[in-house]
């Protein structure tokens, strides 16, 4: 095999990588390495097959149904952040009325039922909901670890339940996603069962910022979302109980 | 409507970002074409790359607040593109590759039986590859990425990438090689 160097700078001038000094130092060395000039050869051949494969045209609905998808996610989604921070400012407030209008309920429930005085699991979490216009709620349940930020949004309308995962920065991470015992993966859209018993997780490498999983609903049922983040040395999880069994 | 330069996609994104869903579509038919291009060629199957590039638009747009509009859309999009992709192969026990008998509608009538014969081993061969060497090989010939663009695509050093495109490039020279095919030489 051709030294790092040679196969580099054979590497360079099949991809027209390669400057005239490269060039005239790829020639010398070839010039006096027949196992170069073979190899040149071969990854020339290689590089011409997959130059001359022609390009696979796409379905021809593929835009309109793309679309389609979008303009749904628009209708469930109505809330367009153009300025994040306003957004979170907006958030803020609807979680404060929300968690003192819990707090209410709970000090209220506290003086008047003893079994509310039972601590609540920490692992389970607190949503804040907001009913936006249309058939459908949203949920917003924050994301706080060590180093891990963000929000989990689990997005539910009479066809579709939407569950979105997102960071406020960018970072290598893998999302496991679980539903019930039974967990899901999603291919566009459809909820299939993965592994051989209908059982496993479904997990996620997210180098970017977020993640977005939709299911068609009745496919399967669950009565809770179980979600474990894991950042480095950093591990955040969380249940998010869905009330009552839904069908997803 | 249609978004043709780096700026309209950046106008396309406001447009979107403000409310005006229908703005995406632009981005969409812009990248339809080399998205699925790239999607067929990693996961092997028409329909399969037909589900994966919709889900591949969809998150773009539900997450489209969250790209970096400082960076150019068609390297955020083939992002993307690459990890659903490779999750997908990865929730797959196995790739078939694209079908021998398979007629692609973008070749002529006029390809030889020795010509198919010769795409088919390379489907073959492109099949076995890593997922990780396929999305390199990918996107340098199927999307015609630079060694920088690709790297920034992948979030890979470029020397990383260009390891992986020779071992991509070796191996597929290997695979065509054992069943009898090299420059100048007829399959046998």
């Amino acid at each position: 095999m051709p030294d790092s160097r040679t196969i580099d700078l054979i590497q360079h001038g099949i991809d027209d990588a390669a400057d005239p000094a490269e060039l005239s130092e790829l020639e010398q060395r070839l010039a006096s390495d027949p196992v170069a000039r073979q190899l040149r050869d071969d990854l020339h051949f290689v590089n011409d097959l997959l130059e001359e494969t022609p390009d696979e045209e796409p379905p021809s609905t593929l835009a309109a149904d793309v679309m389609a998808q979008v303009r749904r996610a628009a209708a469930t989604a109505p809330v367009v952040i153009a300025d994040r921070r306003a957004e979170r400012e907006r958030k803020r407030t609807i979680a404060l009325r929300f968690g003192l209008g819990i707090a209410a309920a709970l000090a209220i429930g506290f003086i008047l039922m003893p079994s509310m005085r039972e601590p609540i699991d920490p692992r389970h979490a607190a949503g804040t909901m907001t009913s936006p216009p249309g058939d459908f709620t949203v949920t917003e349940f924050p994301i706080r670890g060590a180093s891990i930020s963000g929000s989990i949004r689990v997005s539910e309308s009479a066809d579709l339940v939407s569950l979105g995962v997102s960071f406020d920065s960018p970072a290598e991470r893998e999302v496991r996603v679980e539903f019930d015992a039974a967990a899901l993966s999603t291919q566009a859209g459809r909820a299939v069962p993965i592994g051989d018993e209908g059982s496993g997780v479904r997990t996620f490498d997210v180098t970017g910022e977020s993640i977005e999983m939709q299911f068609e609903r009745g496919v399967k049922r669950a009565s809770a979302i179980g979600v474990r983040i894991r950042q480095g040395g950093d591990v955040f999880e969380t249940t998010i109980d869905l009330g009552q069994p839904t069908n997803f | 409507m249609n978004c043709t330069t780096d700026s309209e996609d950046d106008d396309c994104i406001r447009r979107c970002l403000d409310g005006d869903a229908d703005a995406f579509e632009g981005l969409v038919l812009r990248y339809q074409k080399p998205v699925f291009n790239a999607i067929y060629r990693m996961v092997q199957n028409r329909e399969d790359a037909a589900e994966v590039c919709q889900a591949v638009f969809l998150k773009a747009y539900v997450n489209l607040r969250a790209f970096d509009r400082g960076r150019r859309f068609f390297s955020w999009i083939y992002r993307i593109a690459m990890n659903d992709s490779i999750n997908f192969l990865a929730s797959r026990r196995s790739v078939e590759p694209i079908a021998a008998n398979y007629e692609s509608p973008a070749a002529g009538p006029e390809e030889h039986l020795e010509a198919s014969e010769l795409r088919k081993h390379l489907n073959e061969a492109i099949a076995q590859l890593s997922p990780d060497q396929r999305a390199v090989l990918v996107l340098r010939h199927f999307t015609h990425c630079s060694y920088q663009e690709i790297a920034s695509t992948l979030q890979l050093p470029e020397k990383t990438v260009k390891s992986r495109l020779f071992d991509a490039r070796q191996s597929l020279r290997e695979h065509l090689s054992a069943v009898g095919y090299r420059r100048g030489v007829s399959h046998a």
